[in-house]
């Protein structure tokens, strides 16, 4: 079932990628380039599943998640933080600002899609 | 200027030994960052290798950079005691030098804006390739007739019920001309029946007229008695003539009956050699219309095997394609790799350019210490597999870093 994902990166590449995998699922896809582009991107519509780097300009996905989370309309929103970040300590502080789930650039798209469909 | 005056040959020497000391760290900066560099450039990755030399020119920099500034600032008296107290640094190797600085100086810049232009444009390469990429998949999506692997086998069964169908249809039809061939026997037996029935209606006749003839006969001997009794067989005469008449007529039926009899059995048998014509003709046609059904049978079951063979094929294709296009799309995610490593590398080189500036007064201690937080700073910005890999190798620390490629946590 198609879900409408958004995908917060700086990486214009990893964007691609990202969208491709999704899109190629059958998924809509919203793309923003960093924290503060993804918060006013948010019209209050329904989002499925946020997937988020963790280091970007202007708002990092961490301070991202944190804002997300404020929200009455999308502080039940899944977010999947993609990053290239492994540290234990960095997931801790994904987890504690509300991420459920943490996948390791670089990803394999049958793993990115297995996330999708558990947390959407 | 003022400052600088103050200096005599006296107090150059210890001037120029701490500034030899302050080179030195910078070297052991410079032997930190060469295994790194090396490691780099054993990986092939050029750009990242070029990146990382960059901080070995300001190390280079940094070190002429102030040799220069307190050489400049030491009197005369004191560069010649200088000159002939240690006899190392000659004023050639001064100039050398401040050439060296110059053009590095001049030239780091430069390397800047190359990586930082290698950076952007490979950005933009690899994110347009992802798109074209991205535009050929969905093409092909389009060309293999893509759904998923459900549609594909509904389509399948869609097939086989299909084949399975005019199977049965030409099954029936098959059924049918046989019960044809029963029926056409069976008429054909009839009619046979019917002109053996009718052959014996001419013997039949042919055997009335045999009867006719004796009774002719036994009249006319009936007649001939009668006029040989005179008037006294008279009336028996009559009789006699009577019976010769019915005779005659006796014998014109039997007669006319031969020849309806005839007739009728001349046209039961034209009849019998049409119906075995038709029959004959309905046979071989009733073959033709059995060796075509079974043609067609077998070339639609063949058909069909042979979709379903094309089909299967096809999903082993898109199956080798999809696996080809996430390996691409693990692979196209190096650019975001590399732009981080080059983005903290960018700062080491920020980090060790501002360490290798000291003032003069800047005791060695915290010189050393400066430098000495430069790893530790790159150890805390990795952000990478690699990164970390690299740095924990070239510290001689045992490398405990793991694979965490594609590796998925749920909190």
């Amino acid at each position: 079932m198609s879900k409408t994902i958004l995908v917060v990166d700086d990486s214009a590449s990893v964007r691609q990628v990202v969208g491709m995998a999704l899109r190629g699922a059958g998924h809509s896809v919203i793309e923003a380039v960093d924290g503060r582009d993804a918060l006013n991107k948010l019209d209050g519509g329904k989002l499925n599943l946020v997937v988020c780097d963790v280091n970007m300009p202007n708002l990092d996905g961490i301070g991202f998640v944190r804002e997300l989370k404020q929200k009455p309309a999308y502080r039940f929103t899944p977010v999947l933080m993609l990053t290239t970040e492994s540290e234990e300590a960095k997931k801790q502080e994904g987890k504690a600002a509300g991420a459920k789930a943490w996948l390791v650039k670089p990803f394999k798209p049958d793993v990115l899609l297995a996330a999708v469909a558990k947390l959407a | 200027m003022a400052r600088h005056a103050k200096h005599d040959g006296a107090a150059a020497l210890p001037l120029l030994q701490g500034t030899l000391a302050r080179a030195g760290l910078a070297l052991g900066a410079l032997l930190l960052l060469l295994p790194v560099v090396a490691a780099l450039l054993a990986t092939g990755r050029v750009l990242l290798a070029l990146a990382a030399a960059v901080p070995l020119a300001v190390v280079v920099v940094g070190v002429t950079a102030v040799v220069r500034r307190v050489w400049r600032r030491l009197p005369g008296t004191g560069r010649q005691r200088l000159s002939s107290e240690l006899g190392v640094v000659t004023a050639e190797t001064l100039r050398r030098q401040g050439l060296l600085v110059d053009s590095t100086a001049e030239l780091l810049p430069l390397w800047t804006s190359v990586i930082e232009g290698g950076r952007g444009s490979m950005e933009e390469a690899v994110t347009s390739l992802a798109r074209h990429f991205d535009a050929m998949h969905q093409q092909l999506d389009v060309a293999l007739n893509a759904g998923d692997e459900t549609d594909m086998q509904a389509k399948q069964h869609a097939l086989q019920a299909v084949t399975a169908t005019t199977q049965q249809a030409f099954g029936e039809l098959w059924a049918s001309l046989d019960a044809s061939a029963v029926r056409d026997a069976e008429t054909l037996q009839l009619i046979g029946d019917l002109a053996e029935q009718n052959a014996a209606l001419v013997g039949l006749s042919g055997e009335i007229r045999d009867i006719a003839l004796q009774i002719k006969l036994l009249a006319l001997n009936a007649a001939i008695e009668a006029a040989r009794a005179g008037a006294a067989g008279r009336g028996f005469a009559v009789v006699a003539g009577e019976v010769r008449n019915l005779a005659i007529r006796s014998a014109e039926a039997g007669d006319q009956v031969h020849d309806t009899v005839a007739r009728v059995n001349g046209r039961i048998q034209t009849v019998v050699e049409q119906v075995q014509r038709n029959v004959e003709l309905s046979r071989e046609s009733r073959e033709h219309n059995q060796r075509t059904i079974g043609e067609a049978t077998h070339n639609v079951t063949r058909r069909a095997e042979s979709m379903a063979e094309d089909a299967q094929a096809l999903m082993r294709v898109r199956s080798d394609i999809e696996a080809q296009v996430n390996e691409v799309i693990v692979k196209l995610q190096f650019q975001d790799h590399l732009s981080q490593v080059l983005d903290h590398t960018t700062q080491a080189m920020d980090d060790l350019g501002t360490a290798l500036c000291p003032t003069v007064d800047e005791p060695s201690d915290a010189l050393a210490a400066r430098l000495a937080s430069l790893r530790e700073r790159m150890s805390r910005r990795a952000t990478t597999d690699f990164e970390r890999r690299v740095l924990t190798t070239e510290s001689g620390a045992p490398d405990e870093t793991q694979d965490t490629a594609s590796e998925l946590t749920f909190f």
